[in-house]
């Protein structure tokens, strides 16, 4: 196959949006024909986007940190707007996240959505065209419409399929996210007006003045630290996640919150130089409160789901402590710790979605006991907790534990309080897997539960495999990763050194 | 006294707008004999005279340049083809609702479309005014047809109401209109844009005559009542509620259009080399407009009014194009205003597809509970509208917003950026409690509404959600004719 | 011109407003104030033609008066606008004809809409 000239990365990104067509235009003679066709459909859709991106991780050279599969089209010449995509290591395990979650949310829909089916489907797949569209846009802008287009689809999910304060939940992620983003775009229009274009290749080599740079960080930073969400506008996540139906979770957790990450790596860090480290100490601070403080928290849920959401707001501390330390461990660690989170909180939401769809109820008292009666279920469960809570063998832990290396280099002290919080999630991870999977058995009717059925191991082994595969075998993915970040902190050293303003260093 | 020959090629050049005069009035003859389906068959008629009209307009434009009729009373260039193909768009699309809205009620007469052609005809001399009383003309005739078309349900008292209070607020600022225009006269001592622009550059050496500034002022007062924009705005929720849907239609649609031609003729064409000097006025009440477009329709409970309230706001947007000035700002407002028809009429279309048992326009936003069950086709239509409007990409309404936020921030007003952009948020807050009604709330046990969208709303509907979907794809072109139109404008 | 210059210009205005205000003020005042009042019925009374009233004052009137009193200001004008032209046709030429023409034309057109919709007739 000839991949020179083939758009491979719009093929991906399209091709979701074509199936929600097809999928919108089914028409049954009952509801239940009508839902597994728009579920038959839609998986079948998304397998072919997950088969093409497999295509693309083995055609990735990991020699060079060059952007790959690069397209360029004229797309809007009154702006000079170009419509230019391409992936680089830092983006393409973003987007072999997106195109492996979605699939399998749209799988397991099928026993854990009642109503309204089709759309349910229709929601996913146009929300996997705009998550791989976000990561694999290199304009400006459209790099803000994939982003921002994001809301609309989840907004939906959350809102109609969601739980009992399904509205409150949804409003609140939808206003955040907004005004976080309204702000950066104003950033990227001031940008845009600087440069001339909102080539993001462009715009990395475009330099701008010192107080420029600061404002401009902090619009960006308003936009991706809500997305991320970091310490202390992390508030819409827990709800979010409690009222979203389990797809949306899985994705929520799964590959909408690295777009925050990304964002920093994609723009703050190679465009801002002296503002990151000008604010790098802050964020430092505001990680360390993340993982300390939200631990904390979510040792005190009774709802499983919304300790899952608290564990993710500490796991995303480490990736932006990790990203801001500015050295190849902490950033290398900091987009691992990204991909094995989008894995393991993935399942972890998809386990609790499993037994949810059995009893109902998301209360961790209700449960109990259920290893007797679930031995498949606990044991993929435990592979998950273990992953989540960083043992040595599992992803988790190659993540964390590059995440501290960097950490450390930078400052003992960071370093000390971020490692404590590992501890900490091994308390709440333990306890709640305690709680749910040993335990007297004191509800019967969680005693009564059948075992994982075909379509939910289907999911959950290969998530299974996965945590453990990269957590032994890391360099699968560092080697693909490592010519970026190596490009991406050599620029970035390279203009701070730069004696472009005295100030920038005093900040330090 | 003037040459005859003169005079028929001048008659003969304004064509599209001496044929949509004639057509009006033989409309007019025709469905006052009429026995039966004078609506239904006057409506086409109107939509045929509209059709033609733009056809003709268009054939003007392929000159290229732009001609002054009538002794430099009416200019004909790219700008007013641009302006006058948005307000034909609003015009044959409030017919298109009026025959769902109307034709088969009681008060479904057919002077309904007479007066819609007539305020057309208005709008279109608006436009095309190179001379402020040629403005005034057309301004007239435009509000005289829109203050019967406001109290056209004279068996329902908001709409008599509506009708009244628009009327007595229209004739106001009528009046400083004209106190405005006669002060400009008193101090330059003509009437006429290009040379009251001549007049400003001269006394610019020196500085400008404070009674012309008051003039000004008195003028844009006029004016930012047509618009609706903050302070000036008090009647618009009243009309948009009291008035028949199809009607509140018309009026979000291309009066707007027209008065936002009109501004840009007097602001750019005459006064252009005051920018300075009226840029505050219109940052004034583009702020105020965007500020409270959003504030007060946070706590609407009837569609109409919040939709009033949402096109108060959109119309403080599309003046930070003014307010920036310049050609950019000029064509950032017009891509601006063209979506924002285009997704009102697409609003509306929606809307008027659900009704109750009486065949009327649901007015209540919890008529809309559940609507997404009921005719999913509808709601999502709407959603669709609905976010475009609180610019969420990759809708149309974002790119708008993008445009005129470019502008704004090319002009270096930063501050001013970000105060817009907050206002969006605020205002995204009730498009989504719309959604929100339809999507997530369950439809109330006891209501009766049906959805039923006629042939003529989904020619509206239809085309209006393709447009706002499918604009990313193709935005070039608008963009193309907008600068050309803001080029022309000079 | 500056500001101080212009309203300087008004400053007559003002005095003559002023001067205006204050006789009006005066004459009212001074009559109030002079006048001799003595009300009785008869005097309070509104007078119609030696009889008394047969009904309130503030009566609605039928719709059909404003009909035919606007009808009539619209042809009353077209008089007005008629005898000067048809005075000077002679040297305003066919331009002006023409004009009219248009003019009486657009209000043929009303006026067949007014008979057909009704509004001639009286009952």
């Amino acid at each position: 196959m000839n991949l020179e000239n083939f758009p491979l990365l719009s093929f991906m990104t399209f091709l979701p949006l074509v199936g929600a067509l097809f999928v919108m235009i089914i028409k049954g003679a009952n509801d239940e024909r009508v839902k597994n066709n728009a579920v038959n459909v839609g998986a079948f859709v998304s397998f072919v986007v997950f088969a093409l991106s497999c295509v693309m991780l083995f055609q990735f050279d990991k020699t060079t940190a060059d952007f790959q599969f690069v397209e360029n089209v004229i797309w809007f010449e009154g702006l000079n707007l170009t419509y230019s995509m391409g992936a680089d290591g830092i983006s393409v395990f973003f987007v072999m996240l997106s195109t492996l979650l979605t699939p399998l949310c749209i799988l397991l829909c099928k026993q854990s959505v009642k109503s309204r089916v089709r759309e349910y489907v229709c929601a996913l797949l146009v929300l996997e065209t705009f998550m791989i569209g976000t990561f694999c846009a290199l304009d400006g802008i459209l790099f803000y419409i994939f982003f921002e287009g994001v809301l609309l689809p989840m907004f939906l999910l959350i809102g109609v399929w969601g739980g009992p304060r399904r509205v409150y939940a949804a409003f609140k992620f939808f206003l955040f996210t907004l005004l976080g983003s309204v702000l950066m775009l104003i950033a990227l229009i001031y940008m845009f007006n600087e440069a001339g274009t909102t080539d993001i290749p462009t715009l990395m080599e475009q330099g701008y003045p010192y107080m420029a740079q600061m404002w401009l960080f902090v619009a960006f930073f308003a936009s991706f630290a809500v997305k991320m969400p970091m310490w202390p506008v992390h508030t819409w996540l827990p709800d979010a996640h409690v009222e979203a139906p389990t797809g949306g979770s899985v994705i929520l957790a799964g590959v909408l919150l690295k777009m925050g990450g990304y964002g920093f790596l994609r723009f703050s860090i190679p465009m801002f130089p002296e503002a990151v480290e000008y604010f790098a100490p802050m964020i430092f601070w505001l990680s360390v409160i993340a993982i300390i403080y939200t631990s904390l928290i979510a040792l005190v849920q009774d709802d499983m789901k919304k300790m899952i959401a608290y564990s993710s707001v500490a796991h995303m501390g480490y990736v932006t402590l990790g990203i801001f330390t500015a050295t190849t461990q902490g950033v290398e660690g900091a987009i691992f710790q990204m991909i094995s989170h989008g894995l393991i909180s993935a399942a972890l939401f998809l386990c609790v979605g499993v037994i949810y769809d059995r009893l109902h109820t998301r209360e961790i008292s209700r449960y109990g006991g259920i290893v007797k009666n679930m031995p498949k279920y606990a044991t993929l469960f435990m592979i998950f907790m273990l992953g989540s809570v960083g043992l040595p063998g599992t992803s988790g832990f190659v993540g964390e534990i590059l995440s501290l290396m960097g950490a450390f280099q930078i400052d003992t002290v960071i370093g000390t309080l971020a490692a404590s919080g590992l501890v900490l999630g091994a308390t709440y991870m333990l306890w709640l897997y305690r709680q749910v999977v040993f335990g007297p058995g004191k509800n019967k009717d969680a005693l009564k539960m059948s075992d994982v059925n075909g379509m939910e191991k289907f999911a959950l082994i290969p998530l299974a495999a996965m945590v453990l595969w990269i957590g032994v075998q890391p360099n699968f993915v560092l080697d693909r990763i490592a010519p970026s970040v190596e490009n991406l902190l050599a620029n970035y050293y390279e203009a701070i050194s730069l004696p472009t303003n005295e100030l920038a260093r005093l900040g330090r | 006294m003037m040459d005859m020959t003169t005079i028929i090629t001048d008659l003969y050049m304004a064509r599209a707008d001496v044929f949509l005069a004639c057509a009006a009035l033989i409309l007019l003859a025709v469905g006052v004999c009429l026995k039966t389906r004078a609506f239904h068959r006057i409506a086409i008629g109107g939509v045929t005279a509209l059709v033609l009209t733009l056809i003709m307009t268009l054939q003007q434009d392929n000159s290229g340049d732009s001609i002054t009729l009538f002794g430099d009373m009416l200019v004909y260039d790219r700008f007013g083809v641009f302006m006058k193909v948005l307000v034909s768009i609003g015009a044959i699309s409030a017919i298109f609702m009026g025959v769902r809205d109307l034709g088969d009620h009681v008060i479904g007469k057919f002077e309904y479309v007479i007066l819609i052609l007539l305020a057309t005809l208005g709008m279109n001399i608006m436009i095309s005014s190179n001379n402020m009383l040629s403005l005034y003309m057309g301004l007239e005739l435009q509000s005289l047809a829109l203050y019967i078309l406001a109290a056209f349900n004279r068996n329902s008292l908001t709409s008599s109401e509506a009708g009244l209070k628009y009327f007595i607020l229209g004739a106001l600022s009528s009046g400083m209109l004209l106190f405005g225009i006669s002060l400009i006269y008193g101090y330059t001592g003509t009437t006429s844009f290009p040379l009251i622009a001549d007049i400003v550059l001269i006394e610019q050496t020196d500085m400008v005559s404070m009674g012309m500034l008051v003039g000004l002022v008195f003028i844009l007062v006029g004016l930012a009542f047509k618009i609706s924009a903050v302070p000036f705005h008090m009647w618009t929720p009243d009309v948009y509620q009291g008035a028949p849907s199809s009607v509140t239609a018309f009026f979000a649609m291309a009066p707007k259009m027209a008065a936002m031609a009109l501004m840009a003729r007097v602001l750019f064409s005459a006064f252009g080399e005051l920018h300075s000097d009226w840029a505050q006025i219109i940052f004034a009440i583009s702020l105020a407009s965007m500020a409270l477009g959003a504030f007060a329709g946070l706590v609407q409970k009837n569609l109409y009014r919040l939709l009033a309230y949402s096109s108060i706001g959109h119309m403080g947007y599309a003046l930070l194009g003014y307010f920036v000035g310049g050609f950019t700002g000029v064509t950032a407002t017009l891509v601006y205003l063209s979506i924002y028809l285009v997704m009102t009429a697409g609003t509306f279309a929606m809307i008027l597809s659900v009704r109750n048992k009486d065949n009327v326009a649901a007015t209540n936003l919890n008529e809309f509970a559940g609507l997404s069950k009921k005719s999913p086709v509808v709601a999502y239509g709407l959603a669709i509208m609905l976010f475009s409007m609180a610019g969420i990409p990759p809708l149309a309404g974002f790119f708008g917003k993008l445009y005129i936020f470019k502008a704004v921030l090319d002009g270096g007003y930063y501050t001013l950026a970000v105060l817009g952009v907050c206002a969006s948020v605020v205002a995204s807050y009730y498009y989504l409690k719309l959604i929100k009604i339809m999507f997530f709330d369950q439809p109330s046990a006891h209501d009766d509404y049906v959805v039923a969208p006629s042939r003529l709303l989904r020619w509206v509907g239809v085309p209006s959600v393709l447009f706002v979907v499918t604009f990313i794809f193709y935005p070039d072109w608008l963009v193309y004719e907008a600068t050309q139109a803001a080029l022309s404008l000079r | 011109m500056n500001s101080g210059e212009f309203l300087s210009e008004y400053f007559p205005i003002l005095v003559f407003i002023a001067i205006a205000a204050g006789i009006s003020i005066a004459m009212i005042v001074g009559s109030w104030i002079s006048g001799i009042r003595r009300p009785d019925r008869e005097k309070l009374t509104p007078y119609e033609c030696g009889f008394d009233a047969f009904t309130d004052a503030r009566h609605k009137f039928d719709v059909r008066f404003y009909l035919v009193a606007i009808l009539f200001i619209i042809f009353d004008l077209e008089i007005a606008f008629l005898f000067p032209w048809a005075v000077s046709l002679g040297e305003t030429g066919v331009f002006a004809f023409w004009s009219m023409m248009v003019f009486l034309g657009v209000l043929t057109i009303g006026f067949i809409y007014e008979w057909k919709k009704g509004a001639l007739d009286w009952e």
